[in-house]
């Protein structure tokens, strides 16, 4: 309801948009997620390559770079579709993060090529536990050892860490410096803990004991593509959410007025129609926070990195809150596992793990914040 | 939208500054960014001054003597005047009736009416509310019965903002009493000296008295100040109302005006001999609330640029603003008064109605008086233009058709 009222878009997004929608229902409807969820499926191989086909992974990316040319807004568009559509496949992090990552790093061009094309699956083991979402807070050490690197420690939240032909390793070098590995990702030295997210999405733990990696970047110009990609999967993982606010509200406003109790229909309640008139609002908010954030991945790194984290702070609340009450507005249906509506606010909890919570992401703000204040002051 | 390109907004932005360091009086801009509403003489001076520039009606149509801006220029207008402090203008009249005039009004209408407002000379006032027709407007009572060329009208209308500035008043009265209830009722155009009609100030909370009543006591209209259609007044007045909801319901500049304030002085303020804005807390709770000031922002732009009408989903964006933005100037307002510390439980005067009392000394910071008045006064955001429960209904009905 709320895309074929947007005046926002172009054609060109409407069409993409369009494109979404469709894979979305006939692709990934969620009975056919509710199947792979009991078999324990996280990602299918076959659903990623349709959505290479579509040529969504060389979407933001330049003809230069190995992509398709458009524009992130783009990117986010099919992000929230699918956020909406609770696909399992994690397009921002296996595609849209390392994609990035590599072309900002220069080189790679065979890696990008088959990220694209859809025949490599890279995971980013960027994370680990109290990282949360400072991509140079990093414990995992390199050594060097003949000709390539020696990657000994652990990293958490690996999207894609269990599927991925391709890893890429942040690691610190004796010197103190950071450094990003390139493996196989199946190598005997590299073991996994956990087994999936709590939204049936794909992501466990990498322990690398003496695993051998080729080093293809460092330094600063290393650490600057890493917050630049960060930014921009950050911003794409709030697109997703977004798209599940929206979902969710689509879920809950037919069931409201199918559900009858006390002889009426539940939406004629005011108290209802009040609850669901605020998540509309909220909505609208959460998604122009996206669109604010999106304006900014062209800006300045600590500007970049500090609206993209109040974006992610913001989001986080209401689409934490509007997902709630999703759940709420459907009774004890809300916590089944066969309804869709809690499906989105797990995926909501699970984005809030990703790249640090909300509270993190905000005194990130606030910090930006003050230095700004201070700047002005002098 | 104009091709406007973010180049040729700073030039614009830049233009417009330089108009109001050159052109707003400092005691008016003073007065503009303390915390009471503005002064009759400040508002139409104000508009007086933009007039001879051609910017005092920004959102009018050229044809009517407007500048024809772009919804962005428009936007930039507004937002660097609010900064600078200049007083607000006649909202009754150049951004309410004013239109209604434009797309109702006869030929005689807009040549009597819209010069004046546009050169500032007149100061209009609304006369919709009534003590038993509240959110529930159609209910409303006042009663305009037809005798020969002019309609006698009856009855008593409540919240008038700024009554006592007022010199015509633009109202709603019920021309059928027998019709349905949005059916009967009819849009006019009243000389506030006309015989029979009064005005009486009511005391706010805060102390000042810019909300009155108006009473209509067989008060003779000629019919030729009717707007539009007998009992088509209703169609008038949702076109009025959802004009209000989506170009001022968000109030955006205010709120970052409100936001710029509480950094500036919660650097000023101490506590423990340290600045304000140092204490972990406080900072924490102005970032969550300038994010989502900007939000709001956006959100408003998007409107602006892409054109917002009732067909694309725009009534429930107005009201989705309007509840929003006003939530927010309340949030804000409270921390405005709680960053002043001891001086926000002094009572201070309101210059604009004791205007002896400007260079007066007084307790506390230079920027303390008129913190709390905006605060109270901001408690009235969530009620007036039709309450933010209203706005909810109709956010519910718009989007789920409930």
């Amino acid at each position: 309801m709320f895309e074929e009222a947007s005046p926002d878009l172009t054609d060109e997004q409407r069409m993409i948009l369009d494109g979404a929608n469709r894979f979305v229902t006939e692709i990934c409807p969620f009975e056919k997620r509710r199947e792979a969820t009991k078999a324990g499926v996280t990602l299918d191989r076959t659903v990623w390559g349709q959505m290479a086909e579509l040529g969504w992974f060389g979407l933001g990316l330049s003809e230069e770079a190995g992509g398709f040319g458009g524009t992130l807004e783009d990117v986010a568009l099919i992000a929230e579709t699918l956020g909406r559509g609770q696909v399992l496949e994690p397009f921002t992090m296996c595609a849209v993060f390392p994609a990035r990552l590599l072309v900002g790093i220069g080189g790679q061009t065979d890696l990008i090529e088959k990220i694209v094309s859809g025949e490599k699956l890279v995971a980013v083991a960027h994370s680990e536990p109290d990282a949360r979402g400072d991509v140079t807070r990093i414990a995992v050490t390199a050594s060097p050892e003949g000709g390539g690197f020696r990657l000994d420690g652990l990293k958490s939240l690996v999207v894609g860490g269990d599927h991925a032909d391709v890893l890429l390793v942040t690691a610190r070098l004796p010197d103190g410096s950071l450094g990003l590995f390139r493996l196989a990702r199946h190598s005997e030295s590299v073991t996994t803990e956990g087994t999936r997210l709590a939204d049936w999405t794909s992501g466990l733990d990498l322990r690398f004991t003496s695993a051998i990696a080729e080093r293809i970047a460092s330094g600063d110009a290393m650490a600057h593509a890493l917050a630049a990609a960060r930014d921009e999967a950050v911003t794409m993982l709030c697109a997703e959410c977004v798209g599940a606010m929206d979902g969710t509200i689509q879920v809950t406003a037919p069931y409201i007025s199918e559900r009858r109790q006390f002889g009426v229909p539940l939406s004629s309640f005011q108290a209802l129609q009040h609850r669901m008139a605020d998540m509309a609002a909220d909505l609208t908010i959460a998604r122009s926070a996206v669109l604010r954030a999106l304006s900014f991945l062209g800006a300045p790194s600590a500007e970049r990195a500090a609206q993209v984290a109040g974006c992610k702070a913001l989001v986080q609340r209401l689409g934490r809150w509007t997902t709630q009450q999703g759940i709420q507005l459907h009774g004890g249906y809300g916590i089944t596992e066969e309804y869709q509506v809690g499906q989105y606010h797990k995926r909501l909890l699970v984005t809030d793990a990703m790249f640090g919570s909300r509270d993190v992401n905000l005194s990130r703000y606030t910090g930006h914040m003050l230095s700004r204040m201070m700047e002005a002051a002098q | 939208m104009s091709a406007t390109t973010p180049d040729e907004i700073g030039d614009f932005r830049q233009e417009v500054r330089d108009f109001l360091k050159e052109n707003l009086p400092d005691d008016m801009a003073h007065r503009g960014r303390n915390g009471f509403l503005a002064a009759r003489e400040d508002s139409l001076g104000w508009q007086q001054i933009l007039a001879k520039k051609g910017w005092s009606v920004p959102h009018w149509p050229e044809e009517h003597g407007g500048p024809g801006w772009s919804a962005m220029q428009r936007y930039v207008f507004d937002e660097e005047c609010y900064l600078a402090g200049a007083p607000t203008i006649n909202i009754g009249g150049v951004g309410l009736v004013a239109p209604v005039i434009q797309a109702f009004g006869t030929q005689e209408q807009k040549d009597r009416f819209l010069p004046p407002i546009r050169n500032g000379e007149v100061f209009w006032i609304q006369g919709f509310s009534e003590p038993s027709a509240g959110s529930d407007l159609a209910s409303l009572r006042t009663t305009a019965v037809r005798q020969g060329d002019e309609y006698v009208i009856n009855g008593q209308k409540i919240w008038t903002s700024h009554g006592l500035f007022g010199d015509w008043n633009f109202m709603l009265a019920r021309t059928d009493p027998e019709a349905k209830k949005q059916a009967g009722i009819s849009f006019f155009l009243i000389d506030v000296k006309t015989p029979g009609l009064t005005i009486r100030p009511i005391e706010s909370l805060e102390g000042s008295h810019h909300l009155t009543e108006v009473f209509y006591d067989d008060v003779r209209v000629p019919v030729s100040n009717r707007v539009g259609e007998e009992n088509k007044g209703w169609d008038y007045t949702k076109y009025l109302l959802f004009n209000e909801r989506a170009f001022y319901g968000a109030e955006a500049p205010s709120l970052k005006r409100y936001l710029a304030k509480i950094k500036t002085y919660a650097r000023r303020e101490t506590v423990d001999g340290r600045p304000l804005i140092e204490n972990c807390t406080f900072a924490t709770r102005l970032a969550e609330l300038e994010l989502e000031v900007m939000a709001v922002d956006m959100t408003v732009s998007r409107v602006i640029a892409h054109g917002l009408t009732e067909r694309n989903g725009g009534n429930a964006v107005g009201s989705i603003l309007k509840v929003r933005g006003t939530e927010l100037a309340q949030k804000l307002t409270d921390l405005l008064v709680e960053t002043i510390g001891d001086y926000g439980a002094y009572a201070y005067p309101d210059t604009n109605e004791e205007p002896e009392m400007r260079d007066m000394p007084h307790a506390g910071p230079n920027y303390a008086p008129g913190l709390f008045a905006e605060l109270i006064y901001r408690r009235a955001a969530s009620i007036y233009g039709g309450a933010n429960e209203v706005q909810r209904n109709i956010i519910a009905k718009t989007l789920f058709r409930f």
